[in-house]
């Protein structure tokens, strides 16, 4: 899925032969294609409402004598309008930065326009005027260009140019190839002039067309290009899109530039980025400067000899003390101490502090960084420090490390919330850094407990117990957060409308160390329904099963449910008296390939006793797209067994 | 007793305490009925209005509230919007901790220049200045004060001091304060006690006080007004905009103004004019030219959201339109209006609060409520509402977006309030036809065939005109409440009609959709449409219940059954009838096909809070019919 290249001055030479011969798209700002006109539907995706003809940006690093260096963005764009629902593209946004006098973006030389086929064959174009091109200062530092082509119509054209200048000439913008509607051809060329040196990355699947490098000068020139680009949607059970989509990223390496004194490195390898971090104030330095935590640290210490129990109780500590502020970051936002103050912060600010208490406690624990899941995956290979947005902190004891998240409420400590369960994370360690594994060791686990009594007019009678744990106890701590109990109660209760409650308690509320449990007695009048001398009855009287979550019948990217699910009903009905069992489901035990996947229902009678019991485990959260189809049926066939019924038969009446 | 007396004292010695250190916002001081399941406490919230001259008015807030848990964090962030008709003057704030104690002050820094740009809008002139805490120390408690100057009288502010369901109140204020001689409009709503008048030698104040407000759960479906609390809308009698000086006792005067702002900006280019001419030459009947002209304006116009010009109440000259080919919907209803008159069609404007679920004007009290424009065209019997911002829907068609609601005409002879257009059950249809095949072991092949007519086809329109295919499948999954099932094919079509219509025809398979224990097959016939979702219940409703849209589903299945297979049982005839409607579902043979007929029709109406238990008790009834299985054996 990546890939690199270095975009280094010196080694270019030898692609010089190389790309000579790469064809070239040129094209001319006003001069529409005829067939482009002429097209009613797209043929690579008819279903499209609007297509990106050509997508083609520009970028150079330039000098001069007033601002030094900067970088300029040329982007050229045609998209052709197929369907009224994209006449929203043709209005165009352009966000932009200023900072400062001296560190700010300018967008210039904008031109647009409409090309649309009359019915008499001629072509009408209408130009862009400067009185639909308006700035908007959005916030103090981010502006926004916003234009609107003029009368689009389905199968008009629309075409627009505009440059970029900025200062942010070490954070070059990315490319991306792909959107959310077909791309028929998108290039990026990018010139570089002697002195930066820049990471050039690679995501997605999608083959490059055109792949070349030239030097001329003092100048290196690149040209890559990608060509009939699929749209990219958005499924279910996706963490972020944006994981799949090709793109093209440059991180600073080095500059060698005539003012500077030799060659000024940006981060190289991961041992550097260790280094960086550490002596970083809003990281490695921030986490030394924890004098305030010191009292807190001595009454931690003191409760209890046994290290796990200190670590929880600090872990505990700073759940309490701190509440997050819901921003993901690897930075401090104003230092430690003036979070703590404000009871509030960032990821950084609350998982550094736990790692600052814990080192105040006399316990050796680190920092860890890593990618969320919404952030996307991570490449070990290039060490990137923009590529994470997150800190945990790590307590390594008994051989085994614990990962903290004091960000994440209602997880015991040593769970992490599902967000971070992406992949690896990095423990930053100026001797023994390290990569730590952040596969889920608990489950979404919940367990229901039905004792029934079955009334002869068809009603079910008593008393219901639902058990959660891990993450299914964390997801409804997290509900229990934001609304009351009372709420909760009355959420639990509309799942199930025809349930009637007589009492209805939940226990553990608050406790992230015991399973959540919400009891119960119920009545329920219509789940049984009798037809002659027979009752008939769904064997479980949940609605977990009422429906597969997998609807679509294909897949083209994994599914990701979050963390492994553990879910057990077991019923125990008491039949009516003067009834028996004359018909139950039959038992079967499915197994997903590779055993990631077991459901077994079982049922077993005694006297007036019936027992139904139904089991589904599975052992990890991310399935390929290759395993779609057998989850999907799997899903099929434990759905289908709930649906069986139960059928009882009236014993005197034979 | 003496225990007692012992308590009594410490309570008054806390009391004391706090306030003789002159700390009127600590914690301890707010009464344990107003904490009770609140989230934030409005200890204090003042709110002046004054009428400078008739151009000029200012408005001062002040208020401390106390936040009690997470979820009252918005309370400690201030947004004050204003736009170029109006002016902050400025902002204080002041955070206290749980003994009132003041931690902190908010600095010029502090605050915040943004835009209040909605995402879909090109250009507005609006702004907001935001500032606040970052505090997390629950409880504690935060004290804004600002000032806005605003130089049209048009609007005068609404009050509704608790609107937020989490907010317990203590005590809130509201003032108007007018010149002398001069008198104020309101219309207070949800129970607010009357003002107290007074009047002083230069000014005539206007006085509203609540106090001690437990907090107030919002009921579903509430009318609009119901679930902001008690307050006071007021309007001004007479107002200046950017120097148009304007009436605002009738609705007729306000109309009149409004006209008058928009009036002479229908010119149209020559060109277009007789394009529009050659459209309706040789048609005879009114109607068609209408249709002809909305067709071209759908066809050669996009709406595009541009708030700007005379405080957001005028129009762009239709020649803006006629050159650009996009505009808001004042803009296009006016060059629409100025289409239909070079026709010799008039036409008026009119202005309407659009939104699916959202609250009419006030009828009774005249002032300026509305979002949105459209165009009433009237004919010699009926009356033709267009709506000119939308793309797909036939001409005349105004449906959930702006139907059955007030509009205000803006005519020559002033506003007139009339009603747009309601739709009754069967403008509103769900026809479905479903021909299933059952085989011996359950596994079952549909092809399912629906008509949608009116409201009912707005989801299914714009996912027909605006999704992918893929998107499309993924939403006609979401659609159904069948267990297992995956779509073969599927397909949507339009029908040209006064009331958009989409076909929409989908084959799909079911694998096990009748279940087998033993030899007997459970079957439940409706698949395809049943209703399982039920309104929330209420120990004690307190409010009416508004059912927005009427409507009517009717289903027919044809269940053709394998050979060999048989009904044992089947079910007797549902008739369930109430208020809110009616439901019908009945099963029988014929030959070897099972037919499945159901109806229901819900009327739309604002029910009476005693009569929601029975609403609920209808839909459960509903939801256990669309349950019914029958039995089948071979």
């Amino acid at each position: 899925m990546f890939s690199l290249r270095l975009a280094n001055y010196w080694l270019t030479l030898s692609c010089l032969l190389l790309s000579a011969c790469g064809f070239s798209q040129q094209l001319t700002f006003g001069q529409i294609d005829y067939n482009d006109l002429t097209m009613r539907m797209y043929p690579a995706d008819s279903s499209a409402e609007a297509v990106v003809l050509s997508d083609i940006g520009k970028t150079a690093i330039l000098q001069n004598d007033s601002r030094g260096y900067y970088a300029e963005y040329q982007r050229h764009v045609r998209i052709k309008i197929l369907k009224k629902s994209a006449f929203e593209r043709s209005t165009i946004t352009v966000p932009f930065y200023r900072l400062r006098s001296d560190l700010r973006e300018e967008v210039r030389d904008i031109q647009g326009s409409t090309h649309t086929l009359l019915a008499d064959g001629s072509v009408k174009v209408d130009q862009l005027n400067k009185d639909a091109i308006f700035e908007e200062r959005r916030t103090e530092k981010l502006y926004i260009k916003r234009f609107t082509l003029p009368n689009v119509r389905e199968g008009s054209v629309i075409e627009f140019t505009y440059t970029l200048t900025s200062d942010f000439v070490f954070e070059l913008r990315e490319w991306d190839f792909q959107r959310d509607i077909p791309v028929r051809w998108s290039q990026y060329e990018l010139n570089l002039i002697a002195g930066f040196e820049y990471r050039i990355l690679f995501q997605g699947f999608e083959p490059l067309a055109v792949d070349e490098n030239q030097s001329s000068g003092t100048m290196i020139h690149y040209r890559w290009a990608m060509k009939n680009l699929v749209a990219l949607r958005e499924e279910d059970f996706m963490a972020t899109p944006d994981n799949y989509r090709a793109k093209v990223w440059f991180e600073l390496v080095r500059t060698t530039l005539p003012h500077e004194i030799g060659p000024r490195n940006y981060a190289k390898k991961w041992d550097d980025l260790d280094k960086l971090l550490l002596v970083d104030s809003q990281f490695g330095l921030a986490i030394n400067r924890t004098g305030f935590l010191k009292e807190t640290a001595a009454t931690l210490r003191k409760q209890s000899a046994d290290t796990l129990q200190q670590v929880t109780a600090a872990y505990q500590f700073i759940q309490k003390a701190m509440s997050w502020n819901k921003r993901r970051a690897i930075y401090t936002e104003d230092g430690l101490k003036k979070a703590f103050e404000a009871k509030t912060g960032n990821t950084a600010d609350l998982n550094l502090m736990l790692v600052g208490l814990l080192r105040e406690m006399g316990l050796e624990a680190f920092p860890v960084i890593l990618s969320t899941k919404q952030n996307g995956t991570l490449s070990k290979e290039y060490p990137l420090l923009s590529r994470f947005d997150y800190v945990i902190a790590l307590v390594n004891w008994g051989g085994k490390d614990w990962l903290l998240d004091a960000c994440g409420p209602g997880l015991r400590a040593g769970v992490l919330p599902v967000h971070c369960l992406n992949g690896e994370g990095r423990l930053v360690h100026i001797r023994h850094p390290r990569w730590v594994s952040l596969s889920p060791i608990e489950k979404r686990r919940e367990s229901g407990q039905f004792l029934l009594k079955i009334t002869k007019d068809g009603q079910l009678d008593g008393s219901i117990t639902v058990t959660q744990s891990g993450y299914a106890a964390a997801d409804s701590r997290q509900v229990l957060k934001e609304i009351s109990l009372e709420k909760f109660r009355q959420a639990f209760k509309s799942q199930s409308p025809d349930w009637q409650w007589n009492e209805l308690v939940v226990l553990n509320a608050d406790s992230s160390y015991l399973p959540l449990t919400i009891k119960g007695h119920v009545t329920v009048s219509e789940a049984v329904s009798r037809i002659e001398n027979r009752l008939y009855l769904r064997p479980l009287p949940i609605s977990d099963y009422a429906k597969n979550p997998f609807k679509s019948p294909e897949r083209r990217f994994p599914v990701d449910m979050g963390v492994p699910i553990e879910k057990v009903y077991v019923a125990s009905y008491t039949l009516p008296e003067g009834y028996k069992v004359e018909e139950v489901p039959r038992n079967i035990a499915l197994a997903l390939p590779g055993n990631v996947g077991r459901f077994s229902f079982v049922t077993g009678v005694e006297g007036r006793n019936l027992q139904i019991s139904s089991r589904l485990v599975f052992s990890k959260a991310i399935f390929g797209p290759e395993e779609y189809g057998a989850l999907r049926e799997f899903y099929n066939q434990i759905i289908a067994k709930h649906a069986e019924q139960v059928v009882l038969k009236k014993t005197d009446e034979k | 007793m003496k225990n007692k007396q012992v308590i009594g004292l410490a309570a008054c010695w806390l009391i004391s305490l706090a306030s003789r250190a002159g700390e009127p916002f600590s914690v301890v001081t707010i009464p344990a009925e107003l904490s009770a399941g609140a989230s934030a406490v409005m200890r204090i919230h003042e709110h002046t209005f004054k009428v400078k001259t008739p151009s000029e008015a200012t408005e001062t807030v002040h208020y401390a509230v106390t936040i009690l848990n997470q979820e009252g964090k918005s309370y400690a962030k201030l947004e004050v919007p204003y736009s170029k008709l109006s002016k902050v003057s400025s902002i204080e704030g002041t955070l206290f901790n749980a003994e009132g104690k003041t931690v902190r002050r908010l600095k010029r820094g502090d605050i915040q220049d943004l835009s209040a740009i909605s995402d879909v809008s090109l250009f507005e002139d609006n702004r907001v200045k935001s500032a606040g805490f970052t505090y997390a120390d629950y409880p504690f408690t935060v004290e804004f004060r600002y000032e806005v100057t605003t130089y049209s009288t048009m609007t005068y502010p609404a009050w509704f001091p608790q609107t937020d369901e989490k907010l317990a109140l203590e005590s809130a204020t509201f003032q108007v304060l007018l010149p002398a001689g001069q008198s104020l409009r309101y219309k207070i709503l949800n129970r607010l006690p009357a003002p107290e008048v007074v009047d002083g030698p230069t000014e005539r104040a206007y006085r509203w006080q609540l106090k001690r407000q437990k907090v107030a759960d919002y009921e579903a479906y509430a009318p609009y007004y119901t679930n902001l609390g008690p307050g006071v809308v007021t309007a001004p009698k007479e107002f200046e905009l950017e120097a148009r000086k304007g009436q605002m006792n009738t609705w007729q005067d306000l109309g009149r103004f409004l006209y008058q702002l928009n009036d002479g900006r229908d010119q149209l280019p020559e060109p277009l004019r007789r394009q529009a001419l050659e459209l309706v030459a040789g048609e005879t009947d009114v109607r068609t030219k209408i249709q002809k002209i909305y067709g071209f304006v759908q066809q050669h116009t996009r709406y595009v959201s541009i708030q700007l010009g005379i405080g957001g109440w005028q129009t762009f000259p239709a020649s803006v339109v006629a050159e650009k080919g996009y505009g808001d919907c004042k803009a296009l209803s006016n060059y629409t209006g100025a289409l239909l008159k070079t026709v010799g069609i008039p036409s008026s404007l009119a202005l309407v609060v659009a939104g699916r679920n959202t609250a009419d004007v006030l009828p009774d009290f005249p002032s300026s409520q509305f979002n949105h424009m459209i165009l009433c065209v009237p004919l010699a019997k009926d009356t033709v509402w267009l709506e000119c911002t939308n793309p797909y829907v036939p001409a005349g068609y105004v449906g959930s977006f702006t139907g059955n609601r007030h509009a205000l005409l803006l005519t020559p002879e002033g506003g007139k309030l009339v009603r747009t257009p309601s739709y009754r059950p069967e403008d509103n249809q769900q026809n479905r036809s479903v021909r299933l095949r059952l085989d011996a072991s359950g596994n079952a092949t549909a092809d399912v065939r629906t008509t949608y007519t009116g409201i009912q086809a707005e989801a299914i329109e714009s996912v027909m005109y605006t999704a992918s295919p893929d998107d499309q499948r993924q939403w006609l999954y979401e659609q159904f409440r069948i267990p297992n099932f995956t779509i073969s094919s599927f397909s949507f079509q339009e029908q040209k009609h006064t009331l958009p219509t989409v076909i929409e025809q989908i084959a799909i398979q079911l694998p096990t959709c009748a279940t087998r224990t033993g030899n007997r097959l459970f079957f439940v016939p409706n698949q395809v449409s049943s209703d399982q979702i039920l309104p929330i219940q209420y120990d004690q409703r307190t409010s009416a219940f508004r059912l927005p849209s009427s409507y009517l589903d009717s289903d027919t299945v044809f269940c053709q059954l394998a050979p060999g297979l048989g009904v044992e049982h089947g079910f007797e005839p549902v008739l369930l009838t109430s208020r809110f409607g009616r439901y019908q579902a009945s099963v029988q043979m014929e030959g070897n096909t099972v037919k499945y007929i159901r109806r229901l029709v819900i009327e739309a109406g604002l029910y009476a809070p005693e009569t929601y238990a029975e609403y609920v008790d209808f839909r459960r009834k509903i939801a256990k019919a669309d349950r019914m299985q029958i039995l089948l054996k071979n």
